[in-house]
């Protein structure tokens, strides 16, 4: 069976430890929590016949991603990150982030999420979408589960490519 | 070094994974086989082999605050690991149980963001 780890990561309170918890145990729940540090956790998952153990890192919330420490980062193969399509401050400064990471683990997988999209209409989130540096990859609801599925199946595909 | 009181286990493995020695001050490690450790720790999983290869494990690498909420140990943790040895190589990993500081600071940390989600709500 392959390993890979994927880190989840972005701004404080965009719902990483929700699609966490959606993904892996099929929950999810209104209130907030705070993560401080990070949780691990594993999921086994099968793409065309290939089984693949995604190993997920669920890392505390940072507004800027120079501040994620660096130990977090050491053998990682992908990268989620997730921004709250309803709060600006959260999608600003994507593509800064995006180029830090990039050149903190040249040759990883991104895959950009919006998530919370259950609280925007179908022009919020075009709306949003205009102001972006670059297209995410999904657009989530952590709450209802939509497309969760599809962001680790996804990355777990592309991590075999 | 911490200057308050904690817990903490060193555990060393080999290059498979096999436990040579561990304190077991925290949990039984001595026992477990190399899967059943790894898969209890998926974390350690995930970079022990990064750990092998990559030039920067000669010095530590320090994981903080990883949240456990299932057994063999629970709460919240810095890992340590220093490998050692060019041809026999040891990973010495070890734990520290730092629970009682990151619970005070995830206490800090969840009134800061609720003010600053509130904020934003209003």
């Amino acid at each position: 069976m392959i390993s890979r780890k994927v880190i989840l990561t972005g701004n404080f309170g965009v719902g990483k430890t929700s699609l966490f918890n959606r993904f892996l145990y099929n929950r999810f729940s209104e209130k907030y929590l705070t993560t401080i540090g990070v949780s691990v956790d594993k999921k086994v998952v099968e793409i065309d016949g290939v089984t693949v153990n995604l190993i997920l890192w669920d890392i505390a919330g940072e507004v800027d991603q120079n501040k994620v420490p660096h130990s977090y980062f050491l053998g990682s193969s992908g990268v989620i990150y997730v921004f709250d399509v309803n709060r600006k401050p959260t999608y600003e400064h994507m593509e800064r982030d995006l180029a830090y990471l990039e050149e903190k683990l040249p040759g990883v997988v991104i895959k950009i999420v919006g998530n919370k999209i259950d609280l925007l209409d179908t022009d919020g989130i075009a709306s949003v979408a205009k102001e972006l540096s670059r297209k995410p990859d999904y657009w989530t609801s952590a709450k209802n589960g939509e497309s969760v599925e599809d962001v680790f199946v996804s990355m777990a595909a592309s991590l075999l490519e | 070094m911490l200057n308050d009181n904690y817990t903490s286990q060193s555990i060393y493995l080999d290059q498979a994974g096999r436990v040579i020695f561990s304190c077991d001050q925290l949990f039984s490690a001595t026992t477990l086989s190399p899967e059943q450790l790894m898969d209890q720790f998926p974390l350690v999983m995930s970079i022990f082999p990064s750990l092998l290869t990559t030039p920067l494990s000669r010095d530590t690498i320090t994981i903080p605050g990883v949240q456990i909420n299932e057994p063999p140990i629970i709460g919240i943790f810095d890992f340590h690991f220093s490998v050692f040895g060019k041809t026999n190589t040891i990973v010495h990993w070890q734990i520290q149980d730092l629970t009682r500081r990151y619970q005070n600071a995830q206490r800090e940390q969840q009134r800061l963001h609720n003010r600053l989600l509130d904020s934003h709500v209003q």
